[in-house]
């Protein structure tokens, strides 16, 4: 094999300090810059730990301020339910999302203490929906049966599952096969041949590269993706073309 | 040639690097589905697109239930792929009566290393287990323990003090505990590492090198359990030298498995690849 270069888009990216890290882990976005030279990452959809960890608001904030003026970083707010009122009302959100330039959503309903479910969220999905944003929600805090729901309920809503465990291949192809809303992310999908084999049964279009940087090395994605034994089309798609094209197609 | 890291990042065939996967399986199992069922077919294709020349196997039938069909299915694989695969003898040691018999068999047979994993239900010190480590300690093979932090790796670091002759490659290092494999391996002169691990925590590569003898790291992959080319791509990409790379990747291996290596020159090529 000659080799080929491939672009890759990261699809989950943390910034910030946390409340709990080891001691060589990064955290700051400068790291983040180092490591998309080191490992060849050309662009990055990135929250802030702050968000998650501590207030949404005061995050989101915190992650225009760092990241603005490089273009290469995708900021993505962490949302909430909306009846609490910690954030402005949906339709007013999506507006100020879309004036800021955050392309994409994610809810951390373990971590934020909170069900996933339509009763909760039902307002705040519609307008994501309608505002084609996408939706990333961590697959450990987002039990399969809710994502149904929400893929189900709102089928225009394009959701991305981060960090998708392996070992999930006896209910992956029921929901690739049913759910055509739903994206897996290659962060821990680190099961044999999964990529040849999905990809052959349901398009290459469903998987979007990621490093779930800082908690895991953003290598191990890429040469899952790299040394697939899908042709190259298949592999630019997942390594970055198909997270692209869900970001671009927002509404103006 | 270039750095290993631009090399992998053009995701080149990496064939001339000598590479030895340590910690391999072959076929299906009960609680997820393995695409492809896990088939030495399947393994053998991936091996060839990311370049690695030798995996050494333990049939997942011998990890779950059936030890003497699973050890049976990893020799015909050897034989039909003597330069590509070595055979493990997996110990269930459930069956105490069989073990000595079955470590002769797969000995003469040509296994030169053996394959232990608590899945099996007992402790590593536990007596079903006592003539493998004496057949381990007696020959001087090299035994793949399966470990997941303190709780049996601990079990295991004593067992390795009191089989000095056998070798014992602690499985899954940076699964938990991580220091505790740093120390067992700088501590114990028979006690290696691998590197499985599905989500392996950042740096995890550089901490073991910085930490740990060179020579007692190994590449593993638990093909197919998990992908090769995933487990792979944070030992080609990791921040240490190409020097350190070419050890982990082979080089160790080739010390710790050169009975078996060995053997693979004398056994008849139904299928060379």
């Amino acid at each position: 094999m000659s080799g080929f270069n491939l672009e890759f888009f990261d699809a989950c990216v943390e910034i910030g300090p946390r409340t709990v890290r080891d001691e060589d882990q990064p955290w700051t976005l400068e790291d983040y810059r180092t490591d998309m030279e080191h490992f060849g990452i050309a662009e990055a959809v990135v929250y802030h730990s702050v968000a998650k960890e501590y207030d949404p608001a005061e995050g989101n904030r915190r992650l225009l301020e760092e990241v603005q003026g490089d273009v290469r970083l995708h900021p993505q707010w962490i949302l909430l339910p909306p009846d609490t009122g910690e954030l402005p009302p949906p339709e007013e959100l999506a507006a100020e999302m879309r004036a800021r330039g955050v392309s994409s959503a994610r809810l951390c309903p373990g971590q934020h203490h909170y069900p996933l479910e339509e009763y909760f969220l039902g307002d705040l999905l519609g307008v994501l929906e309608d505002a084609a944003t996408p939706l990333f929600l961590e697959q450990a805090e987002a039990p399969w049966p809710q994502v149904v729901k929400i893929c189900t309920e709102h089928p225009r809503l394009q959701v991305v599952t981060t960090r998708t465990r392996y070992r999930e291949t006896r209910v992956l192809p029921s929901l690739l096969k049913k759910l055509p809303n739903l994206h897996v992310d290659t962060a821990v999908l680190a099961d044999h041949c999964i990529l040849e084999e999905y990809g052959r049964r349901f398009g290459p279009g469903r998987f979007v590269y990621s490093s779930s940087w800082p908690f895991l090395s953003p290598a191990s994605a890429m040469t899952l993706i790299g040394y697939a034994g899908l042709d190259e089309a298949g592999k630019r798609a997942v390594a970055s073309q198909n997270l692209r094209r869900m970001l671009q197609r927002r509404s103006p | 040639m270039p750095p290993i890291l631009e090399r992998a990042r053009r995701f080149e065939s990496l064939a001339d690097l000598g590479i030895i996967d340590a910690h391999c399986h072959v076929g299906p199992w009960f609680n997820f589905h393995v695409p492809r069922r896990g088939s030495m077919e399947s393994m053998i294709e991936v091996m060839n697109r990311v370049g690695v020349e030798v995996a050494c196997v333990t049939a997942c039938l011998s990890v779950g239930p059936d030890m003497k069909r699973g050890n049976d299915l990893v020799l015909e694989f050897h034989g039909l792929y003597p330069s590509r695969i070595v055979p493990y003898c997996t110990v269930n040691p459930n069956y105490p009566k069989e073990i000595p018999g079955e470590l002769e068999r797969t000995h003469r047979a040509g296994c030169r290393a053996l394959k232990f994993h608590d899945i099996h239900g007992r402790r590593y010190d536990d007596a079903g287990y006592r003539t493998a480590y004496e057949f381990a300690d007696a020959h001087e093979l090299p035994v793949l323990v399966h470990t997941w932090g303190r709780g049996n790796g601990s079990v295991l670091a004593e067992m390795c003090r009191r089989h000095p002759r056998a070798r014992f490659l602690f499985a899954h290092a940076g699964s938990a505990d991580r220091e505790e494999y740093v120390r067992w391996v700088t501590e114990i002169p028979n006690a290696y590492l691998d590197l499985v691990f599905s989500a392996m925590p950042y740096g995890s590569v550089e901490y073991f090198v910085r930490r740990t003898p060179l020579a007692k790291i190994l590449y593993g992959s638990d093909l197919p359990f998990l992908s090769l080319t995933q487990q792979i791509g944070k030992v080609l990409m990791a921040r240490v030298s190409d020097e350190a790379k070419r050890s982990i990747l082979g080089l160790n291996a080739r010390g710790l498995f050169a009975q078996a290596l060995a053997v693979r020159e004398t056994t008849p090529t139904a299928h060379r690849v």
